[in-house]
């Protein structure tokens, strides 16, 4: 009977700290110009390019705010199963919350993984080595001509080959569920689809495009 | 009364010593250290038979006609014997020679170009390959899943049921790193077993000095790259190395085989163009094409009277390891895929 007055404190103790831990809901959502995107659905760019996602899957990993780091460390995002990608990240009021986009060259060379590594996922390369970052796949068209493949798989992670990219927002520290956009009109806006539109290797090329894409997060200011 | 407590004690340890099981993996005497992580996969019973039921069985392939072992089979030293290249579903053929399978614990680059630098990611490419397994390794979990034996192995080694790619991917490579060769006629020279006769010591000499710089003792390879001269095939055009690093001084450079076991593990080269040791040797001797990659070691011919070359063969042979080629714990588990009912 003794012990009851320690587990009391202890559940004291222990309700504290988890007061004090604030957590940060992370949403992550791939949108056209802050419209939600959907599979098989046309869209169009500024040079009147019609174009259809097939496919989008990506690996958000190592992600920290200037406070704190995430414990799971690798978020694979499939627009196939959901519209968006949610998880919390322990938070003391940062101003900043960086991940990368993409899986390290460290991770890469590792023995194989589970979770959202593991290689079922369909995000590794089979015929080489390496993760696969980014994974978008869709049609494009112009008025009056057919519909035409675009295939991008962005991945490689040694020399000038490595694709990771590090992205890096600023955050209201008051804010404790935040929305992050993919803006994939932006990205289809900046790449010209009609003369590049198969990446399926590690190349320069792919590490170029990589970097557009992640330019194209940002905060949704609600 | 001290005395005979520790007596007793160490009584105790060597009966249970005795009964400890034969350890599952060991570095042979001398060798380096292996490059595979086991930290990361640590070997058990249970999860070598998994893998070994796994590397045995068509299930990994699109239309369950192709096992690893069809073209790595344990009596060819896990090569595919008389094949040039690969074969694989609907007699599909592949552009390169299924290397034999050994010592695959001190290798970290795979495939004749290096492609893959580990070895849990290797079994990856033959399955998914469209002219080996053709399968992909979402749809063989559901295969698992479905099937009448493979749950229970799976929970055998794992403590649960669930199948995951991770477990499969692991449980190949518990069962190719337990393929250890380190018993040739050779291995037991070099422990004072055995003795090289006086034609298979003059070919030990011959082939330390021409030959042993890339197939370097005691694995009989360095696993670099090289290019070793030989004419391109112009159908297959296969620029071996240059392929992943996608730089020049690369070209025509594939992996330094391995020699263990080369008796059984014919045809040779990435390619299977040479049938025999003698015509690999006479490629050495007067076969070498000359071009800017060429390895330094090949820059000059191979300068050996028809005799050393029949000595450098009969040494070639002292690597043949039968305990390796015909050891049960390797063979079709026929047990696991054909219980016998019990009376």
């Amino acid at each position: 009977m003794k012990f009851k007055p320690i587990i009391v404190f202890l559940l004291f103790i222990s309700t504290l700290t988890n007061l004090s831990q604030d957590s940060l809901l992370l949403h992550f959502a791939p949108t056209w110009n802050g419209t939600p995107v959907k599979l098989n659905t046309s869209y169009t760019t500024d040079d009147k390019v019609f174009i259809e996602i097939a496919q989008l899957k990506f690996y958000i990993s190592n992600i920290s705010t200037s406070k704190s780091e995430d414990l799971q460390n690798y978020h694979l995002f499939d627009l196939t199963n959901t519209p968006s990608l949610s998880f919390k990240i322990p938070a003391h009021k940062a101003s900043q919350l960086s991940f990368n986009l993409g899986i390290d060259s460290l991770t890469n060379m590792q023995g194989v993984q589970g979770q959202d590594l593991d290689p079922m996922k369909g995000m590794y390369w089979t015929w080489q080595s390496g993760y696969i970052n980014v994974k978008l796949e869709g049609f494009y068209s112009k008025e009056f001509t057919g519909e035409e493949e675009f295939t991008f798989h962005l991945g490689g992670y040694s020399g000038n080959k490595n694709a990771i990219q590090k992205v890096e927002l600023a955050i209201n520290p008051k804010q404790k569920e935040i929305f992050i956009e993919m803006n994939l009109a932006t990205f289809f806006n900046q790449i010209n689809v009609i003369e590049q539109n198969t990446i399926m290797s590690p190349s320069v090329k792919a590490v170029e495009m990589s970097k557009t894409m992640a330019e194209i997060f940002s905060v949704e200011r609600k | 009364m001290k005395q005979l407590s520790t007596l007793t004690i160490l009584a105790f340890c060597l009966v249970a010593f005795s009964f400890l099981p034969e350890e599952l993996f060991q570095t042979p005497e001398g060798w380096p250290e292996p490059k595979y992580n086991f930290a990361e996969n640590p070997l058990t019973e249970e999860n070598i038979l998994l893998g070994r039921a796994l590397f045995h069985d068509p299930i990994l392939s699109k239309d369950n006609t192709i096992s690893c072992t069809s073209c790595h089979s344990q009596y060819s030293a896990f090569t595919h014997i008389d094949h040039k290249l690969s074969h694989g579903i609907d007699d599909r053929i592949g552009t390169r020679n299924a290397p034999a399978l050994m010592n695959l614990a001190w290798q970290d680059k795979f495939m004749w170009d290096g492609a893959i630098v580990n070895l849990d990611m290797q079994s990856l490419a033959p399955i998914s390959h469209p002219d080996e397994m053709g399968e992909n390794l979402a749809h063989i979990v559901t295969k698992l899943q479905g099937s009448k034996i493979y749950p229970a192995l799976f929970k055998d080694a794992y403590g649960d049921t669930s199948i995951t790619g991770e477990r499969i991917l692991k449980s190949l490579s518990q069962f190719m790193l337990t393929m250890v060769s380190s018993n040739s006629k050779y291995d037991k020279v070099m422990r004072n077993e055995a003795q090289f006769t006086a034609q298979e010591q003059k070919g030990y000499q011959l082939f330390v000095k021409n030959c042993a710089s890339c197939h370097k003792e005691p694995l009989f390879t360095t696993n670099d790259f090289a290019n070793n001269g030989l004419p391109i095939d112009t159908i297959l055009q296969d620029f071996g190395r240059m392929k992943i690093t996608e730089n020049s001084s690369d070209s025509l450079l594939f992996k330094i085989p391995t020699l263990r076991n080369i008796e059984f593990s014919y045809p040779y080269m990435h390619d299977g163009r040479f049938n025999s040791l003698n015509e690999v040797l006479s490629h050495y001797q007067n076969g070498i094409q000359h071009s800017s990659t060429l390895s330094p070691e090949l820059q000059d011919s191979l300068s050996i009277s028809p005799n050393d070359k029949v000595d450098i063969i009969a040494f070639l042979l002292t690597l043949s390891d039968k305990e390796f080629l015909f050891n049960k714990k390797f063979n079709y588990p026929k047990e696991i895929f054909f219980p016998v009912a019990k009376d």
